[in-house]
C-alpha cells in the first residue's frame, strides 16, 4: 500500500459556491432535490436488457448551449458536461463574466469518446463473411468512419467545448483513470487553490451512461448489473453497477474571492485525500479507506456519509467493512439513485454533499437492507467516499458554513 | 552553497533525472547520438498494413516487441523504459519504492481492432448487431481487457512497478499532456506535498484509426522525466 503526504487544508479557506447537475432524476438541483426526496429512482432495465443503465432526464441543452452547431459536433457525454457545467456557473453567479471565467481554472474528470456502433457491426459481419484481406479494414475505416469522429473521441474534447461555449479560459486539465480521475480532480484543485496558486476553480465531470461500447468494457470484467435494478447494498446476490448518465460540476473559490464579489457558498470543501490500494489481499481496500478517514481532520458528532459505492464485488463488501466502524456516520448511496457515474461519481458526491449542508437536511434513505437510517437533525459535516470498481479510494469533508 | 528556496519562499524544482526512447532509439545516449548526427526516425509503417491509407509514414517504434500488439500495451512498455532510465539516474529511493506521486501525460484508451475482432470471432450467429458483441463479452473470456483498456491502467501499472505514491493522476491534454504532466509535479512540490515527483508522458499509439484520423501536432515522443 502506498501512501502520500496529505495536502495542507486549511492555509486558505475554500468554498462550494457553484453547483450545476444534470442527472437521470432531473436537470438543476431543485429537481435533484424533490426527486431525492421522493425516494424516486429512474431505471431502464428494458432498452439494454439484460444490463441497467439509468438514463438522462429530458434536458434543454439549448438553455446552456445556444448554438446548434456546438451541440451538433458534440458527443452526449460532452452535451452533458458542458450543459452541467454551464448550470454550475449560473449557480455561481460567475455565467458570462468575462474577468472571472478568463482566469478560472478548470480540471476535468473524462472517460472517452463513444464509438460508431454500426461501423463497428458492419466491419464484423464483412469479416465474419470472409472478408478478411490485408487492406480491407483499412478500406471501410477510411470510407465508413467520419473524419471528425476521432476529434470528438479524445478525452479533453469536454473541457474543450466548456471553454469553447462558456469561455472558461482559465488553465485547463483533464485526468483520465475512472473514478480516481473525479477524486483526483477536486483534490488538485483545492490543494491548489489553498495553496495561492489559484483563486477560482470549475472542477467535475459527465457519462453517458447509455452506451454499449462502455457496457462491453465493463462486461468484460463481468461488472454491469444484470436483469433487475436493486438499491447498492441489497446487490450481493446479483453484484455490479449500473450505468447512470449525470453531469456534475462545481465551482470552488477561495473564501476571500468569494466574499469580495459577494458570492454566497454552499459549503466549505475542507479537504480531499486519496490513495491507490493496489487491492491484492482481503482487507486492504477497508484498511485504506480507514488511512484516509482519519486524514480528513477533525469530525464532529453531526457528521453523515454520501458514499459513491458502485455494487461491484469485492468493493462494496470492503467498504461497507469500513461504514460498519462509523455508526454514527448516516450513509447514503448515490449509485441506488443515479447509478454509477464513474468518473462524474465522486463530483456528484461533493454537489450533494454541499446541496445537503446548503439545505440544512440530509436527503432520506433509499435503502432496504437498513445500512442507510434516517438523519433528523441537520448535518455539518458530509463526508464523501468513493472506491473506484477496481482501483482507487478517495475521500472529501464538506463542511456546513456557520 | 546555492539557495533551495526561490524569492518566493518557494522549493526550487530541479530535474535529476531523465529517460527517453523514441523512434529513433532507446535512451538518451542513443537518442543523442542520432539527432547529432542528422538522423530521422521517420519511416514508413510497418506494424500494419498501409494499403488504402493516406498517411503511410510515422515515428513509430518498432524495436520494442509487444505481443499482441495494443497501442496501450506499447505506451505502457515505453513509459517502463524511459522511466526507468530517469529513476536510475537520479538514483532516488530504491527499486519499487518511488518516495513520490505519479503523473503521467497518457492518450486516451480504448478497445482496439484486434480484440474487436476477436470478439466478431467469437460469435456465432450471422448478420449480427452490437448487442451480439456485448454478449460475448462477458463471463470471464476477456477479464484481461477490462484492466487493459481502462484508462487508468498504464499509471496504475507504473505505480506498481517503480512504487509511487498516492493517486497517480493520468491526464490528457492532446498536445499539452507532456507539460501538464511536468507542471503537476513542480506544483506538488512547491506545495510541499512531496519531495519529489515522477512526470512521465507516453503515446505509442500509432494505428489504423489514429492514422486515420490524426491530423494534429506531433505525438510521437516519448519522454520520462524525475524531478
Amino acid at each position: 500500500m502506498t501512501e502520500e503526504k496529505p495536502s495542507h487544508p486549511g492555509s486558505t479557506e475554500v468554498w462550494i459556491t457553484g453547483i450545476g447537475l444534470a442527472s437521470s432524476l432531473g436537470e438543476g438541483l431543485d429537481a435533484n432535490w424533490e426527486a431525492l426526496n421522493a425516494r424516486r429512482i429512474n431505471v431502464d432495465e428494458k432498452g439494454f436488457a439484460p444490463y441497467v443503465v439509468h438514463p438522462l432526464a429530458p434536458v434543454n441543452f439549448d438553455s446552456q448551449i445556444p448554438k446548434k452547431g456546438d451541440q451538433r459536433q458534440m458527443e452526449a457525454w460532452q452535451r452533458i458536461g458542458t450543459y452541467a457545467a454551464g448550470l454550475a456557473l449560473d449557480s455561481a453567479g460567475v455565467k458570462g463574466n468575462k474577468e472571472i471565467l478568463g482566469r478560472m481554472d478548470m480540471i476535468v474528470a473524462a472517460g472517452g469518446g463513444e464509438r460508431d456502433l454500426a461501423v463497428d457491426s458492419t466491419i464484423l459481419n464483412l469479416e465474419a463473411k470472409g472478408n478478411s484481406a490485408p487492406g480491407f479494414l483499412n478500406e471501410r475505416l477510411m470510407n465508413d468512419l467520419r473524419p471528425t469522429l476521432f476529434l470528438a473521441q479524445l478525452s479533453n474534447l469536454l473541457a474543450g467545448n466548456i471553454a469553447i461555449v462558456h469561455g472558461v479560459t482559465g488553465s485547463s486539465r483533464t485526468f483520465m483513470g475512472e473514478e480516481p480521475a473525479g477524486v483526483d480532480a477536486a483534490r488538485i484543485a483545492l490543494a491548489r487553490i489553498a495553496a495561492g496558486q489559484s483563486d477560482i476553480a470549475l472542477i467535475g465531470g459527465s457519462q453517458n451512461g447509455e452506451r454499449k461500447d462502455l457496457l462491453v468494457l465493463y462486461e468484460f470484467g463481468d461488472f454491469n448489473l444484470r436483469d433487475k435494478f436493486a438499491p447498492v447494498w441489497a446487490r450481493q446476490k446479483n453484484a455490479g453497477f449500473a450505468l447512470g448518465s449525470a453531469g456534475a460540476f462545481l465551482v470552488i473559490e477561495s473564501r476571500a474571492h468569494a466574499e469580495a464579489r459577494g458570492a454566497k457558498p454552499y459549503a466549505r470543501l475542507s479537504n480531499v485525500v486519496s490513495d491507490l490500494s493496489h487491492r491484492k489481499r482481503p482487507g486492504e481496500i477497508t484498511a485504506t479507506l480507514e488511512k484516509l478517514w482519519s486524514k480528513l481532520g477533525r469530525l464532529e458528532d453531526k457528521g453523515a456519509i454520501i458514499t459513491g459505492a458502485t455494487g461491484a464485488e469485492p468493493v462494496t463488501s470492503e467498504e461497507r467493512g469500513f461504514l460498519g466502524g462509523h455508526p454514527d456516520f448516516p450513509v447514503r448511496a448515490t449509485g441506488t439513485m443515479f447509478g454509477h457515474t464513474m468518473e462524474t461519481q465522486f463530483p456528484l458526491g461533493l454537489a450533494l454533499a454541499a446541496l445537503s449542508l446548503s439545505r440544512g437536511t440530509l436527503f432520506p434513505p433509499n435503502d432496504p437492507t437498513g445500512l442507510e437510517v434516517e438523519m433528523s437533525r441537520p448535518p455539518t459535516q458530509i463526508v464523501v467516499v468513493g472506491a473506484g470498481h477496481w482501483r482507487g479510494e478517495g475521500m472529501a469533508l464538506v463542511e456546513a458554513i456557520k | 552553497m546555492t539557495a533551495s528556496r526561490d524569492k518566493s519562499g518557494r522549493p526550487i524544482v530541479v530535474v535529476t533525472g531523465m529517460g527517453v526512447v523514441t523512434s529513433l532509439g532507446s535512451g538518451k545516449a542513443d537518442n543523442w547520438a542520432k539527432l547529432t548526427a542528422g538522423e530521422s526516425g521517420i519511416r514508413t509503417i510497418t506494424r500494419f498494413p498501409i494499403e488504402g491509407l493516406k498517411t503511410t509514414m510515422a515515428g513509430t517504434v518498432d524495436f520494442v516487441p509487444v505481443e499482441p500488439f495494443t497501442s496501450t500495451d506499447l505506451s505502457e512498455r515505453l513509459a517502463d523504459i524511459a522511466t526507468e532510465e530517469a529513476v536510475a539516474e537520479s538514483g532516488i529511493g530504491s527499486k519499487g519504492d518511488f518516495p513520490g506521486p505519479l503523473f503521467l501525460a497518457v492518450a486516451p484508451i480504448e478497445v482496439e481492432w484486434p480484440q474487436r475482432e476477436e470478439l466478431g470471432r467469437a460469435i456465432t450467429e450471422t448478420d449480427f448487431d452490437y448487442d451480439a458483441i456485448l454478449r460475448v463479452s462477458g463471463g470471464g473470456r476477456y477479464t484481461a481487457y477490462h484492466r487493459r483498456f481502462l484508462f487508468g491502467s498504464v499509471a496504475d501499472h507504473l505505480a506498481e512497478v517503480f512504487g509511487t505514491k498516492g493517486s497517480p493522476i493520468s491526464l490528457s491534454t492532446a498536445c499539452a499532456s507532456g507539460a501538464t504532466a511536468i507542471q503537476l509535479g513542480v506544483e506538488a512540490i512547491r506545495r510541499g506535498e512531496t519531495d519529489a515527483a515522477l512526470c512521465v508522458a507516453t503515446d505509442g499509439s500509432v494505428n489504423p484509426i489514429t492514422i486515420r484520423h490524426r491530423r494534429r501536432c506531433g505525438r510521437s515522443r516519448r519522454t520520462a522525466t524525475a524531478s
